[in-house]
């Protein structure tokens, strides 16, 4: 037998080199794990950093696809459509944060400083309150009050316009209207003038006679000379066209920014004589003087900040704006939310928001797989990490951008009832139900369409529903009410009396076989008289 | 009378002292421990010693213990080197262990749920301590077991060690390789990622190709849960690859093992005689034993795996996630895993039922049965010189096949999308996400008044009836948008290249692709780049380009005209048909593509 008594090549050779090798290799994968280890916190925090930015790429495509269209490219809202995402009020941001957080420590400061051993720290703490009181006033008037950028830019568009006009029709701008009535006016008397030639013509025609050749030449030539007329027209009305409502609107951007900067300089003068009036030393004769100015000044100062507030309403009214206020509260303050913002993000994707229907052209539909929508939820959560990039410090260019605000659904359209009977609470007896049945009855429509709307808005139908155990169905309420009235005419004079007091103070009286007190007591504050009428209409009509 | 009301090691303690009492007791437990070895008898085995009493304390752990009962208590020398195992069967069952290890860490972190399982490895890979570590040496150690199995069985295939009396061991190897390639399979499911999803979709259809139909749909239907897959299949595939696969694994190779030890290790052909079997007939000179040279042997391998493993995991080898699976998108150039590519270079070349199902069956069975047909007594590698061409000339076919298998191959994808596949890859990297935030923040074309939704635009493009001056179109809605013509690269270099050097490279990508790679399927083509910012951490990064559409001929092979290039095709007015196509990608200031 052929054999091969060569050793086999061995890559240990030794036991030695192989315990050896072992330890070596063992000691060093145990080196290994524990740098990972060592390097897992930072690494972890990496991967989730680059996991989420990842979740907001493919959010910002998910978002373009499905989102932009009624939301806006850059989620600044559709005026009319749909609100802003991108939005401080959305995003928990508080324009004030930082100063809240400055008063109310200078605050406990004052509080702790006692006055009697230390007045010169406690006044120097409270000019120091005062200074963060004053940036935190101007802050809120910027954001509220200062469109002049804006009006700034309308305004270059106009003088482009007027300088456009003066090239065109070799006219001032300002001549503009003047030289539209005047061709307008002729217009009218040409037409005028063709009128009774017009009827002549007829007349004859109607008549079976030829009408007279003169007429006819007549009616013509004062047809060609008005249709000249209108054609040299045109060019004008259509500038004027143009310029009108921008004139319009650069007035009222003007409107407010004067009495913006009226406020501000007013505020200014004050603050001055004021200080004129410190370094005066009580029972000097100048005292006098400067209160008396201080006086003139602060009434013209209440008067600008209302010509102020005017001003800005008459934008919000013409829809130049939306009304924009940075103290208003967070979304989530808004819907009562309890849980994160994230929370509130990803499960409006998930389910929609089927009420909102109610107050947008089109409802928000729910987006996930889970409730009917196209998404995925990881796709839902993609799109909220997007949602959620948007949070940052918002600035008043930001806030300028932004077409549409949410609408809160508990919002009235006009007074709460509570404030047609402002002392309420303090005083129950000093509006009663008479009052307010006096009130709504003189309403000029009572319109029990939009109350069923309303029923349903304002969550009436989640308890009251045909068949509840839990609250009187609506079905026959009214012949209920009814009843009611003829049991105790001197309550319920008539059954309009009970339905207003069921609504608005729900415990004074509960129906036999439901739980008292377990309808909110809130109504009062929520609902405005119409709306509060046009439920009850809607009641009324439930009658079997 | 013992110290304590019962007897106890203090009893020793009083008689013997402190020292030699502990020692005996540890002596004691160690010996019961290694069934036969006491403290006297390891320390001279690691010496190298021969053992200083009779009978072999070193045999009794084979004879008495579990673990080594299933190992010989000595091998023939000639088998215990490099050659001729090269250690393949052994890695085998290292990589099973080490996959089961990994896999149970990773087992406590997972949901098999499309609803949370793509979260699951999100927060494995971002929350669980070593978690990534974890993930990275399972697949690492998946992708070493399909590798080191298949070239076990090509090792045994060469040294001709199938032959008889090794047939069923063979045949058993062959189930374990065919488990073992499933067991892999069916893990990329797992995560639920694209790539998972995808790559499982097409492996599966193959099996729904299974003729007759009825036979297909079922197994289909059996193996997804569903016509496709989804929370079904996730199950199935879960179950299979934690249960169903390691237990047949675990079964056949108990019986593997058994056989090995049965017949003994095959000596190197050169060894014995032809047509004889002399691996039990072990001499005495010729004897190597398990304790303690296999066994430190091995000890010192497992640790130098362990080693290499988590040194490649650490720093060079990270397992892919792509994103969530995605029904209803098919990501450009879907692969199967690299071990089936053969099988998708086959299906390319025919019948989706027999490249996909028929010839594979045939080959496996073949495998299956080769020991049964192969009666040639000799392993001589002289001797077996058909059978090692023929050999040889399967590995080139897979390898060919393997490279017919990868979207290089018959594969014909529009060029437009091609280019844009290219720079903007559906799944991983590509040129363009490549490129660091801050590069791309310095040159943001469009301003924040311009930023333009292009997708829009350039389907209101597409659709226009009158032909688009893209143009003046574009860089009216972004003036400083990027152009790349063919000859303006020099004037791109010297602005980008020395200051934005990724941001220079995609250009050039770009410029490559456009005016070499695809210039004769999109001839005259002029590329645009528009960067804007859309979040203060976000760009969007939208790539546009446009060219005259070229004359095709049947074959789908571009018409070329006399100066060798390409024929454009002319609408009615005789004017060539401008096409414009484009691709958004954005990318966040975090998500640091460049770096991973």
């Amino acid at each position: 037998m052929e054999t091969n008594q060569k050793q086999p090549f061995m890559e240990f050779p030794s036991v030695e080199s192989r315990v050896i090798a072992g330890i070596l290799f063992f000691t060093g994968t145990l080196i290994l794990l524990a740098w990972a280890a060592i390097n897992e916190p930072a690494r972890m925090t990496e991967f989730t950093e680059r996991f989420n930015g990842r979740s907001v790429e493919t959010g910002a495509i998910l978002f373009e696809n499905n989102c932009s269209t009624c939301h806006g490219d850059e989620g600044y809202g559709i005026a009319g459509r749909a609100p802003a995402l991108n939005n401080p009020f959305l995003l928990n941001y508080n324009f004030f944060a930082e100063h809240d957080r400055q008063i109310a420590a200078l605050n406990d400061q004052i509080a702790a400083v006692d006055a009697e051993k230390e007045p010169e720290k406690k006044a120097e703490l409270e000019s120091q309150l005062a200074l963060v009181e004053a940036q935190r006033q101007e802050l809120y008037e910027t954001l509220r009050y200062d469109y002049s950028e804006q009006w700034a830019a309308l305004d270059a568009q106009l003088t482009a316009l007027d300088s456009r006009i003066q090239e065109e029709l070799a006219i001032p701008a300002s001549l503009l209207g003047v030289e539209v009535q005047k061709r307008s006016d002729e217009i009218s008397a040409l037409e005028a003038e063709l009128l009774p030639v017009t009827e002549r013509i007829t007349a004859a025609q109607s008549a079976g006679q030829t009408p007279d050749p003169a007429d006819v030449q007549q009616q013509t030539d004062l047809q060609t000379q008005i249709d000249a007329k209108k054609a040299e027209l045109s060019p004008y009305s259509t500038l004027n066209d143009e310029r009108t409502p921008l004139l319009a609107k650069t007035g009222r951007y003007r409107a407010l920014k004067d009495a913006h900067e009226q406020v501000k300089a007013l505020r200014v003068q004050i603050a001055e004589l004021e200080s004129q009036l410190a370094a005066l030393p009580e029972g000097d004769a100048g005292r006098a003087d400067i209160e008396s100015q201080l006086d003139t000044l602060q009434s013209q100062l209440s008067a600008q900040e209302k010509a102020r507030d005017d001003a800005l309403q008459a934008m919000i009214d013409a829809k130049d704006i939306i009304d924009f206020d940075p103290e208003a509260p967070s979304r989530m303050t808004q819907l009562k939310w309890n849980g994160t913002l994230e929370d509130l993000i990803y499960t409006t994707l998930l389910s929609g928001r089927p009420v909102s229907a109610a107050y947008w052209p089109a409802p928000m539909v729910a987006w996930s797989q889970d409730a009917g929508g196209p998404l995925r939820r990881d796709q839902v959560q993609n799109l909220t990490d997007y949602v959620l990039n948007w949070s940052r410090e918002f600035t008043l260019q930001d806030v300028r951008r932004i077409n549409q605000l949410a609408i809160e659904p508990s919002a009235s359209a006009g007074p709460s009832v509570d404030a047609v009977c402002p002392d309420i609470e303090s005083n129950p007896d000093s509006c009663v139900v008479d009052d307010i049945v006096v009130q709504i009855s003189a309403l000029e429509v009572m319109d029990s369409t939009a109350g069923q709307q309303a029923y349903t808005e304002n969550a009436c139908s989640g308890c009251h529903f045909s068949g509840s155990v839990i609250a009187p169905a609506p079905q026959g309420v009214f012949t209920r009410a009814q009843g009611y009235s003829q049991q105790d005419p001197a309550t319920f004079p008539d059954a309009r009396h009970y339905l207003v007091q069921s609504i608005l103070y729900p415990n004074s009286f509960s129906s036999d076989g439901f739980t008292a007190g377990a309808m909110p007591t809130t109504f009062g504050k929520t609902l405005d008289l119409q709306t509060l009428a046009n439920i009850v209409a809607y009641l009324e009509s439930q009658d079997q | 009378m013992s110290v304590l009301p019962v007897p106890s090691i203090l009893d020793d303690i009083k008689e013997k002292g402190v020292r030699k009492a502990v020692y005996e007791t540890l002596d004691r437990t160690t010996e019961r421990v290694t069934a036969g070895m006491n403290l006297q008898d390891i320390r001279e085995a690691l010496r190298g010693d021969k053992p200083s009493r009779r009978p072999n304390p070193r045999l009794t752990p084979h004879a008495d213990g579990f673990w080594l009962h299933m190992r010989p208590s000595y091998y023939h020398t000639a088998v215990t080197g490099l050659y001729p195992t090269f250690r393949l069967g052994w890695l085998s069952t290292f990589f099973f262990a080490f996959e089961i290890i990994t896999g149970l860490f990773l087992m406590i972190f997972y949901t098999p749920s499309p609803d949370v399982a793509y979260n699951d490895m999100k927060n494995i890979l971002g929350n669980v301590p070593l978690g990534q570590l974890m993930r990275d040496l399972h697949r690492l150690g998946a992708e070493g077991m399909v590798t080191v199995v298949a070239l076990h069985m090509l090792r045994t295939f060469v040294t001709g060690s199938y032959k008889k009396p090794r047939q069923f061991t063979w045949f058993t190897g062959v189930v374990l390789l065919l488990v073992t390639l499933f067991l892999s399979f069916s893990g990329y499911l797992l995560p639920w990622d694209q790539l998972a999803f995808w790559a499982v979709t097409i492996g599966t259809s193959m099996a729904e190709a299974a003729p007759p139909q009825v036979v297909g749909t079922n197994v289909n239907l059996l193996l997804r849960g569903a016509p496709d897959i989804g929370a079904g299949g996730l199950l199935r595939f879960y179950l299979l690859h934690v249960f169903a696969l390691p237990l047949i694994t675990t079964i056949f190779l108990g019986v593997h093992y058994y056989k090995v030890v049965l017949h003994g290790h095959s000596l190197p052909p050169r060894e014995e005689e032809v047509g004889k079997d002399t691996a039990k007939r072990v001499p005495m000179d010729r004897r190597t034993y398990y304790i303690p040279d296999i066994m430190s042997n091995e000890l010192a391998w497992i640790g130098m795996c362990g080693f290499i493993l988590v040194l490649l995991c650490l720093w060079f080898f990270h397992a892919p996630l792509e994103n969530h699976a995605d029904p209803q998108v098919t990501p450009l150039h879907t692969t199967a895993p690299w071990y089936f590519l053969w099988l998708q270079g086959m299906l390319k070349l025919g019948d989706k039922v027999i490249m996909g199902v028929v010839l594979p069956t045939v080959i496996f069975g073949f495998l299956f049965v080769l020991p049964y047909v192969d009666l040639t007594p000799s392993r001589r590698y002289a001797h077996r010189r058909i059978a090692l061409s023929l050999g040889m000339l399967t590995c080139l076919a897979l390898v060919i096949l393997t490279y017919m298998g990868t979207p290089y191959y018959g594969v014909s994808t529009a060029a437009n999308d091609e280019v844009a596949q290219e720079l903007i890859p559906m799944e991983g990297v590509g040129e363009i996400r490549a490129i660091p935030f801050d590069e791309l923040q310095a040159n943001l074309t469009a301003t924040e008044s311009s930023n333009v939704i292009w997708s829009v635009e350039v389907d209101a493009w597409k659709n226009s009836t009158t032909p688009v001056d893209l143009d003046a179109n574009v860089l009216a809605r972004d003036p400083n948008a990027i152009v790349i013509r063919e000859d303006n690269l020099d004037q791109l270099e010297e602005l980008y290249k020395e200051n934005y050097p990724e941001l220079w490279k995609a250009i050039e990508e770009y410029h490559h692709l456009l005016f070499d790679e695809f210039s004769d399927s999109l001839p005259n083509a002029v590329g645009y780049i528009s960067i804007s910012l859309t979040q203060s951490n976000l760009v969007r990064f939208y790539i546009l380009m446009t060219w005259d559409v070229p004359q095709v001929d049947d074959e789908g092979e571009i018409v070329m005209n006399d100066d060798d290039e390409p024929k454009l095709l002319l609408n009615e007015e005789g004017n060539p048909i401008r096409a414009i196509s484009g691709k958004q990608v954005y990318i966040h200031e975090e998500s640091e593509w460049h770096a991973h």
